[in-house]
């Protein structure tokens, strides 16, 4: 039992690239059960009538698209099916690159630019900028990422306030985030927001699902890959999600290693002690 | 095995990064300076886009003079790096932090408050009493002008636990999310650079 | 003067802003409307001049790094070079131009999703070295932990529908009552550092310790 709880920090981390590498290259398989939360969004975006007018904030970089951008993709292959338009926008810096990218590896990329879809790229100041956006979309956002006038678009006619949207899909991994949109968009506008969540942010936007503000979230790596199996587009999520479930029994095993010598040591400890308080007596033993 | 050049860059600087976890190391702070420099001037080019597309475009366009208000209050920071006249920058600073909390307040109160109590205090099946007793009991747990006491002490016990289990799940989620962006890595290693991946 | 009216001056914008939310869309208030509005278009502008100071500290520091011929001189090098090109780049040309894509996509993209990624090794062995359960507190966080980590992956509904399902409660109830709690709470702190804030005893935003 001494030799599992001393795994040198080396080994460690080869046994966690061989589990996640392993199922990676030689699937297993294990089914993936869609889960109420997921289908929920789903059924939300497909309640959208052709021709509605959806904001999709790329609120994602680089650094978290790993978890994100299966998401992107797979929200925006639904999107595309159902023949809705979508502006894209982005509070994060790196956001912009990340719209340009999906719109190029799905089906938008044979979409029209301008009548269908747009990118008008990203707005600085965090919260106080989704504040802006809310009331006035022209004037935040008056230009595309390139800088033409977003007046000459024909998706942007008649679309002057977060009113005016049909829904706000955002894919966000922190600030600003689903819950910015909650609190400068939802309180005024009641305009539905569906929520592309990292898998650390999902117990946080928690509270905000449950109120209803936020309609439905897609979680983490394992939300992508459901929503690729409900929009039949199965893509990396799904390719990832046996060496999630094994990562996730490393882990699992690792912290018992940790703690069932602990549990029964505990035990051990306890009854050392009484055993030593018997012994010598008014010494006392542990409090 | 790819042919992109492309790829076999970013695969490269790839393994420079992860390296780091062996040891630091010269490739490492190359691959990291880079990253920064980059980061660092796209940065500066969108947020010059911001200036160009929301302000300076509008005042030479349309004659909007009104953007020059913004315009000189944001190239006032910049006295900050100027000893002497750094205290004008404390003006834009008070405009920002205005707008910022002003945003912040409102949203708090509608979004974070009422909202949620409204959302607490409407029960309906025996999770909605579940819900609103855990939330009071959390609740307590924060209450530190007084110490509770007696019969009623054991609330804040419950709250105790209840945030015990909402930091469990985090942890749960936060190792879940940790995962999928080394999983992410690895796809990209053995698919898109090496090939090898089904 | 120094202090008073930049405090002023925040506290005047805070309120119109506070206040624009909770009128009406009476004409005699239009104008509080409008002045929350131009604010918050102001504000955007604003941020971004203030995204150039990161840039400056980060210029004026590896000048200097160069300048002085310091050892890690070759690093500043690399960042103020890439830098560099890339502010040349994107503003003479647009970030549409191809080898700012290049260094976007194949050097920006990699480095960044690798950092965030290698943060999986330092957690796997945190929570093997240190999570260790001594009290009724850590043993209640350690098996959610378990239990999420199993519900909310494809293996747990393999190993029992029990996993899935006792994750979303937790999700649903507990977690949600605990999140709620700390929202709660954080709102209030928003809203009390504010009136600090008014009342100029917080004035740390201007630099001001007292």
């Amino acid at each position: 039992m001494e030799r599992l709880q001393s795994i040198p920090k080396a080994w460690i981390y080869v046994i966690l690239v061989v589990v996640l590498a392993g199922p990676l290259l030689k699937p297993i398989g294990i089914p993936i059960p869609i889960s109420e939360e997921v289908s929920k969004s789903f059924q939300a975006i497909d309640s959208l009538a052709p021709g509605s007018v959806v904001v999709f904030g790329f609120d994602y970089s680089p650094g978290n698209a790993a978890e994100m951008e299966p998401q992107a993709l797979a929200i925006l292959e639904h999107l595309a099916e159902k023949q809705v338009k979508v502006i894209g926008i982005s509070f994060q810096v790196q956001g912009p690159e990340m719209a340009t990218k999906a719109f190029a590896n799905t089906s938008w990329a044979e979409k029209e630019y301008g009548v269908d879809y747009v990118n008008l790229g990203y707005r600085a100041g965090g919260q106080a900028a989704v504040a802006a956006f809310a009331t006035d979309i022209p004037g935040t956002f008056s230009t595309d990422y390139s800088g033409k006038p977003s007046s000459s678009f024909p998706i942007m006619q008649g679309i002057k306030t977060a009113g005016d949207i049909d829904m706000i899909i955002t894919i966000a991994p922190g600030q600003p985030g689903p819950e910015d949109y909650v609190r400068q968009v939802y309180g005024t506008y009641k305009t539905r927001i569906i929520a592309g969540v990292p898998a650390v942010a999902i117990t946080q936007v928690a509270p905000y699902v449950q109120a209803g503000q936020i309609e439905g979230i897609l979680g983490g790596l394992p939300g992508a890959a459901e929503c690729e199996i409900l929009v039949q587009k199965r893509g990396q999520a799904v390719a990832a999600m046996d060496a999630q479930s094994l990562a996730h029994l490393l882990i699992i095993v690792l912290i018992a290693f940790r703690n069932i010598p602990n549990f029964f040591g505990a035990k051990e400890a306890r009854a050392q002690s009484m055993s030593d308080r018997t012994h010598h007596a008014g010494r006392g033993g542990r409090s | 095995m790819s042919l992109d050049f492309g790829i076999w860059v970013a695969g490269l600087v790839t393994l420079a990064i992860i390296s780091h976890v062996w040891k630091e190391n010269p490739l490492y702070r190359s691959a990291e300076h880079l990253y920064v420099g980059i980061s660092a001037g796209h940065a500066v080019v969108v947020a010059w886009g911001n200036i160009r597309d929301t302000a300076a475009k509008p005042m030479q366009e349309e004659g909007q003079l009104i953007w020059i208000i913004p315009i000189l209050l944001g190239v006032l920071l910049y006295t900050r790096y100027f000893k002497k006249i750094a205290w004008v920058a404390r003006y834009p600073i008070a405009v920002m932090v205005g707008i910022g909390t002003g945003v912040a307040v409102r949203g708090a109160i509608h979004g974070d408050f009422t909202q949620q109590i409204a959302a607490t205090v409407s029960v309906g099946s025996v999770n909605d009493i579940l819900l609103l007793v855990f939330v009071i009991a959390s609740l307590s747990y924060f209450f530190f002008s007084k110490e509770i006491k007696g019969p009623l002490s054991s609330v804040p016990q419950l709250g105790k636990l209840v945030l015990m289990v909402a930091f469990g799940a985090a942890f749960g989620t936060t190792v879940m999310g940790r995962m999928a962006l080394l999983i992410g890595r690895i796809q990209f290693v053995l698919g898109d650079w090496l090939g090898i991946m089904k | 003067m120094k202090t008073y009216l930049p405090v002023l001056i925040m506290t005047v914008i805070a309120l119109l802003i506070i206040l624009d939310f909770f009128v009406a869309d009476a004409p005699s208030v239009q104008w509080i409307k409008s002045s929350g509005l131009v604010l918050r278009s102001w504000g955007i502008v604003i941020a971004a001049f203030a995204m150039g100071l990161g840039a400056v500290n980060l210029l004026r520091r590896h000048t200097v790094a160069v300048s002085r011929r310091e050892p890690e001189a070759f690093y500043s090098v690399l960042l103020l070079g890439s830098m560099l090109v890339v502010m040349v780049l994107g503003i003479a040309s647009g970030t549409d131009n191809p080898t700012y894509s290049f260094l976007f996509n194949n050097i920006l993209s990699p480095a960044s999703a690798t950092m965030y990624a290698s943060i999986a090794f330092y957690i796997v062995t945190a929570a093997y070295r240190s999570f260790s359960a001594k009290s009724l507190e850590s043993w209640v966080l350690l098996i959610t932990a378990v239990i999420v980590m199993l519900g909310k992956a494809p293996i747990g509904s393999v190993i029992s529908d029990i996993f899935p399902k006792a994750a979303d409660w937790i999700q649903a109830i507990p977690n949600t009552a605990g999140m709620r709690a700390i929202v709660m709470g954080a709102a209030l702190g928003v809203v009390s550092s504010a009136v600090k804030m008014f009342l100029g005893l917080d004035r740390t935003y201007l630099g001001l310790h007292d």
